[in-house]
């Protein structure tokens, strides 16, 4: 039966094309606008995750970064300093600020680090010097890209200028991009006391978890709150995704209903296209168990030569995209294939079976008439 | 012919109701989309578009309301009483805040405002204006979301506050609106006769660069913006970077969509190509198969795509009672390159066919 299925399905070249390239376009609709979403979560706490930090001490109350703001003193890292299991303690300045180019502002997170301390400061760039000095700043790629700016070139913050002299990779996602100042800067441009920071960043000594140091670190000291990496940057994707990315997921769910539709019409209208040939298949004294499975099948191999098709091109939209586009990335999951690809099976399947049922209640001669 | 293409295509009414969804269901993809994304853009301006004002005054290299923290010189605000042409000065302290509602974060742009000056919300729903330092009034849809009614309490950095109002029109994907009084947001920041913004308006019939100009002179070290300008830096800044994939997502499913309307239209045609063949063996001139052809791609095409905006339409209001911190406008702006593209898109998708057909004898048709 299989086999008479897929002879017949290709039958004729140009409805195989047609009914295929129906199914192929919705697929490509639901798992592309998937894959931008997906890609749009890239990223979304790669300052924390690639910190180097086991654990992230902030103010009381304060569990994420973006939109957050706290302030605790020195006399804080002291006291995290000096918990059992802590290695080394690294300050940090933050504020989420617009960085002023030639061609326009960006919003960024500016971390203002201590070029002396292990951590704070971006761990890697692909071009230009990790070695900052006072009025200079480290960017994000993306940014350099988008704003065209590059090494040596002049970019504004809070009306002060300052010389890039480094560039970083995957530090900007949808909401904003990460940049690097001195500390020394930092306090400078906001007037800050040198007392205060905002987060310190602790790396603990092996063989001690990072979220036992951290109740100790809180437990010595009731004005500060100590998050392991791993809970900093839930709290912190968790408050991007609620603020940001909601929207996609509600475009990504209407993109979803609607390929589910087309996927859905599209198969049915291929059943209904070859009811005479499955009268044949009647007439010739099949079942209509055997009507059921051809009609199946059909649906299968069109889902599958779709979903390959689809892939294809996904594949190709993530290459070429992020080139043409700064910023964004295409990224196609797992999960979103299965979900895709399975709601469409059921779907599409059902959708095929409903004609096929009509057509198993009729005389064989009846479906030549209709 | 007219008679003849609507014969034609009701033959088969479910074929062209089968069609029809089709065209529909990808052109109110298409709409949807495109109205979440202009949503975003009317959000982003709504509080500089709901209090008129003409300059936007900050702190120097803030040139933005929603982007970055401003403070303005202690002396800005005294400095500019008295400047020529000037009518009103709102004072603001603006910023986002975190909230802490029911033991969870949640992310709110605070409003610090003088009741009887203005800047507040523009729209109470509900419940009445600020009175005192400890009152609050709320956006509706944060209030609902978490549970909250006018006279609860909730807590902004540590503080307790009353809830004596909720506003409408005051939310955002990105974060709702809350309005204290100034004093009392100075107090939360731990800034006295802090002011993050001025907000100014001319008098009628000043002329507005010579009054610029003297605001200009008068007061150093700011930024003075006219406030189109704000709202497009504000847009700039805060849509720009979000809005790459959204905007990704608009042009796949157009293209994608009008691609599937392509399709539809082209099987359709291809499947009535029998039908076609006949109108040549009797004797049908070309022009009169390609006439047919585009009558019935034109009604096809305009009635999918009306019932497409009406499902867009349908489907907006239902995702704005659902979840009402999202906002869908649906503009004539936007739909008009989709209704263009669309009907341009099935009328080639229906000439294709139809140019191979004309050029095929008519036994031939039905031989395929």
């Amino acid at each position: 039966m299989i086999r008479l299925a897929w002879r017949n399905l290709f039958q004729n070249t140009t409805q195989i094309a047609l009914g295929v390239g129906g199914v192929a376009l919705a697929l490509l609709l639901m798992l592309a606008i998937d894959a931008l979403l997906a890609g749009s979560e890239d990223d979304l706490v790669a300052y924390i995750e690639d910190s180097g930090a086991d654990i992230f001490v902030s103010q009381e109350g304060v569990k994420n970064m973006h939109m957050a703001s706290s302030a605790i003193t020195r006399s804080d890292l002291r006291l995290a300093a000096q918990a059992e299991g802590v290695a080394t303690v690294s300050p940090i300045l933050y504020t989420t600020s617009v960085v002023e180019t030639k061609e326009g502002d960006v919003l960024s997170y500016i971390i203002g680090f201590d070029p002396m301390e292990p951590l704070g400061g971006p761990r890697e760039i692909v071009d230009g010097t990790l070695e900052i000095h006072n009025k200079e700043i480290i960017i994000d790629q993306a940014v350099a890209r988008s704003q065209e700016v590059a090494l040596g070139d002049v970019v504004e913050i809070f009306g002060e200028e300052f010389t890039v002299v480094g560039i970083t990779a995957g530090l900007t996602n949808i909401v904003n991009s990460v940049s690097f100042i001195t500390l020394r800067d930092f306090q400078d441009l906001r007037g800050d006391d040198r007392n205060v920071i905002s987060y310190v960043l602790v790396k603990i000594l092996p063989d001690y978890s990072a979220k036992s140091v951290a109740a100790e670190i809180t437990a010595r000291n009731p004005d500060v709150l100590a998050l392991s990496e791993a809970e900093f940057s839930r709290g912190e994707r968790q408050i991007i995704r609620d603020m940001s990315v909601e929207v996609l997921n509600i475009m990504n769910v209407s993109g979803f209903l609607i390929g589910l539709a087309v996927t859905a019409l599209t198969l049915y209208s291929n059943t209904l296209h070859k009811r005479s040939e499955y009268g044949v298949l009647k007439a010739i004294g099949a079942k209509n168990i055997h009507l059921y499975t051809v009609v199946v099948a059909q649906a299968f191999i069109s889902l599958m030569i779709g979903t390959v098709v689809a892939i294809g091109f996904i594949l190709l939209l993530g290459q070429l995209l992020p080139a043409l586009v700064p910023g964004v990335a295409v990224t196609l999951t797992a999960s979103g294939l299965l979900r895709v690809f399975a709601a469409s099976l059921i779907i599409g399947g059902l959708s095929a079976l409903v004609p096929a049922f009509q057509i198993a209640r009729l005389d064989p001669a009846e479906v030549f008439r209709g | 012919m007219t008679y003849l293409a609507l014969r034609n295509l009701f033959q088969n009414t479910f074929r062209l109701i089968l069609s029809i969804s089709g065209v529909a269901s990808s052109i109110a993809l298409i709409v949807l989309l495109r109205g979440f994304l202009s949503g975003i853009y009317v959000q982003v301006t709504a509080y500089l578009d709901n209090t008129p004002v003409d300059w936007v005054v900050s702190q120097e290299g803030i040139r933005n309301l929603l982007g970055g923290t401003s403070f303005l010189p202690p002396s800005t605000e005294d400095l500019a009483q008295g400047i020529s042409g000037v009518e009103d000065i709102i004072p603001i302290v603006a910023q986002y805040a975190i909230l802490d509602i029911h033991d969870e974060k949640v992310v709110g742009y605070m409003v610090g405002y003088d009741p009887d000056i203005g800047g507040g919300p523009w729209s109470l729903l509900a419940g009445r204006e600020l009175d005192d330092d400890d009152e609050i009034i709320l956006d509706w849809v944060m209030a609902e979301d978490h549970g909250l009614k006018i006279g609860d309490n909730i807590e902004i950095l540590d503080e307790e506050f009353e809830i004596v109002g909720l506003s409408a029109d005051t939310s955002s994907w990105m974060a709702n609106f809350f309005f204290i009084k100034k004093e009392a947001a100075e107090q939360l920041l731990l800034a006295p006769e802090a002011t993050s913004f001025l907000l100014m308006t001319a008098k009628p019939g000043y002329d507005k660069a010579s009054i610029e100009a003297r605001l200009r002179r008068r007061l150093q070290d700011v930024e003075i913006l006219p406030s189109q300008v704000v709202k497009q830096n504000d847009l700039d800044l805060l849509v720009n970077i979000f809005a790459v994939p959204l905007k990704m997502m608009v042009s796949i499913a157009f293209a994608v969509g009008t691609a599937i309307l392509g399709m539809i239209i082209y099987t359709a045609t291809v499947s009535r190509a029998s039908e076609y063949g006949v109108l040549k063996a009797v004797g049908g001139k070309n022009t009169q198969l390609y006439s047919l052809v585009v009558q019935q791609a034109l009604l096809i095409s305009v009635v999918g795509l009306g019932l497409g905006i009406l499902l867009a339409w349908i489907a907006g209001q239902a995702v704005m009672e659902v979840y009402p911190k999202f906002l869908v406008v649906l503009r004539s702006n936007d739909l008009l390159p989709t209704i263009v593209t669309g009907i341009g898109m099935g009328l080639g998708a229906a000439l294709l066919p139809a140019l191979y057909l004309s050029r095929l004898d008519p036994a031939e048709v039905f031989r395929r």
